[in-house]
């Protein structure tokens, strides 16, 4: 059997199954039917051989889209509300807001992937401008620690710029 | 190929000197080292250019703005914790698929959260509304015997009109609060003792030990080995109209308050920090609340950048 067969048969199987589950996460929302889509489309093209447990593999990828959609209005929310810190001047302007919240996901991915350690020393340095021995204190490791993070940050973000 | 792997061998070259030069005095002699690199090849002064444009985007106005949003996410936290997880679920690879685990992440799983800064109310049906508070992550459950709120993290109101036997329970760590007909708070931050404040009727909280009740104008501090029963302290809820009100607080914790309506870092000066302050002071404005606080208190704010502040004794 091709796997687009498999997939047919999956969700035939299992379709109504998966948006009763979104809709108990998601409530009466639009949303359920586009997510289960999405679900059904991510599973095309992959190897669905050997597929033992057809439901929880639905619901493992059906989770990681709603994740992704959840954390997606978390960084909206979040990028909103530091706006309203700034001062009038400094906002930017709509067209451009668009696009920081599409950088603002890449950030997200970026750095969701460093070790902690990396991060903190990261934001500690590049966002609070610390010293490389202030940031040592603070997460309590050596000086040389710190710089070795700041260069490993550093190089992701060059990595996602190319 | 060879090109490529020449072209990162400079990249990681110019990084290295940007590190080592990020703190270096003007008259440092390893500078003349750096530019002498930067003047050996067009592929060195290339690469120097793709780290001096990236730092720049960083450090500018965008970038700053991005990093502090991505840091102000109440998942931000959490996060530190769950990385691990994180990649996995973003990455949604098929090996891992398969495995049909649940994964537990403590705010992303949240039905309903609230960024640094924000608060949000909620009426989930007449017989109850919730008023989440900043950085708050909950969710919500309907039960046969009413509602289950896990309080993950942050603070909620709770106001419950429910018929008995319905109950609206909330759970916070070890304990479960609950009640038919009450007003009460329920408080979990990161390394303070949970805080249950009860603003009208009376609430049970279930413990290991068994149930204890807290009546209007109580509240209860919980650590792991420790209960504290204690009178409220004033206006306690002016948070839920976007107030902080003070009667003589320390400023230490006056400033420890103000700093979770806050993105970025705030800190103040152990010197002042039994400073007393009193006042109305807007949760919404938490900029303008320091520099008030400088005109009634002999104390000055400093900035690192334009999210750390420290406030210190004047000069």
């Amino acid at each position: 059997m091709n796997s687009n067969n498999v997939v047919a048969d999956l969700y035939q199987a299992h379709n109504g199954w998966l948006k009763g589950w979104l809709q108990r996460r998601l409530g009466c929302s639009s949303e359920v039917a586009d997510l289960a889509q999405d679900t059904f489309v991510k599973v095309l093209g992959r190897n669905l051989e050997g597929l033992r447990e057809p439901r929880a593999f639905l619901r493992t990828i059906a989770h990681g889209l709603l994740v992704d959609k959840v954390r997606r209005k978390e960084l909206e929310r979040a990028y909103l509300a530091t706006l309203q810190q700034l001062p009038e001047a400094l906002a930017p302007s709509p067209e451009l807001t668009c696009s920081l919240l599409e950088s603002l996901y890449a950030l997200d991915r970026l750095l969701a992937n460093l070790p902690t350690k990396v991060r903190q020393a990261f934001l500690l340095c590049q966002l609070d401008g610390l010293k490389y021995a202030e940031a040592a204190e603070q997460l309590g490791v050596t000086v040389s620690s710190v710089k070795k993070y700041m260069r490993t940050a550093l190089l992701h973000c060059l990595e996602l710029q190319a | 190929m060879s090109d490529d792997h020449g072209a990162q061998a400079c990249i990681e070259t110019a990084l290295d000197w940007y590190i080592e030069l990020r703190e270096a005095h003007a008259e440092d002699p390893r500078r003349q080292r750096w530019q002498a690199w930067i003047d050996e090849s067009d592929s060195h002064r290339q690469a120097w250019q793709r780290v001096q444009a990236l730092q720049q985007r960083l450090s500018g106005d965008d970038g700053k703005l991005l990093l502090s949003a991505w840091r102000a996410t109440p998942s931000a936290i959490s996060r530190r914790a769950f990385a691990g997880k994180l990649c996995l679920l973003l990455g949604g690879t098929a090996g891992m698929a398969y495995t049909g685990q649940q994964l537990a992440w403590p705010s992303l799983g949240a039905d309903l959260r609230t960024a640094t800064g924000e608060q949000q109310r909620l009426a989930l049906d007449e017989r109850l509304t919730l008023d989440l508070n900043t950085a708050t992550a909950l969710d919500i459950q309907a039960q046969s015997h009413g509602t289950l709120i896990a309080l993950r993290r942050g603070e909620v109101m709770v106001d419950s009109r429910q018929m008995l036997p319905s109950l609206t329970q909330v759970r916070s760590g070890q304990a479960l609060i609950q009640a038919d007909q009450a007003r009460f708070a329920v408080r979990a931050l990161d390394d303070q003792p949970t805080r249950i404040s009860v603003y009208r009727g009376q609430v049970g909280v279930v413990l290991a030990d068994g149930e204890h009740r807290v009546a209007a104008g109580e509240q209860l501090l919980l650590t792991r080995h420790h209960l504290e029963r204690r009178p409220l302290p004033l206006a306690s809820d002016a948070w839920t109209r976007g107030l902080l009100i003070s009667a003589g607080m320390p400023l230490g914790e006056f400033v420890q308050e103000l700093d979770r309506y806050r993105p970025g870092i705030l800190r103040c000066d152990p010197r002042i920090a039994q400073l007393r302050i009193s006042g109305s002071f807007d949760l919404h404005q938490p900029e303008q609340v320091l520099a008030t606080l400088g005109q009634v208190l002999p104390v000055q704010v400093r900035y690192r950048s334009r999210y750390w502040a420290t406030l210190v004794p004047t000069a």
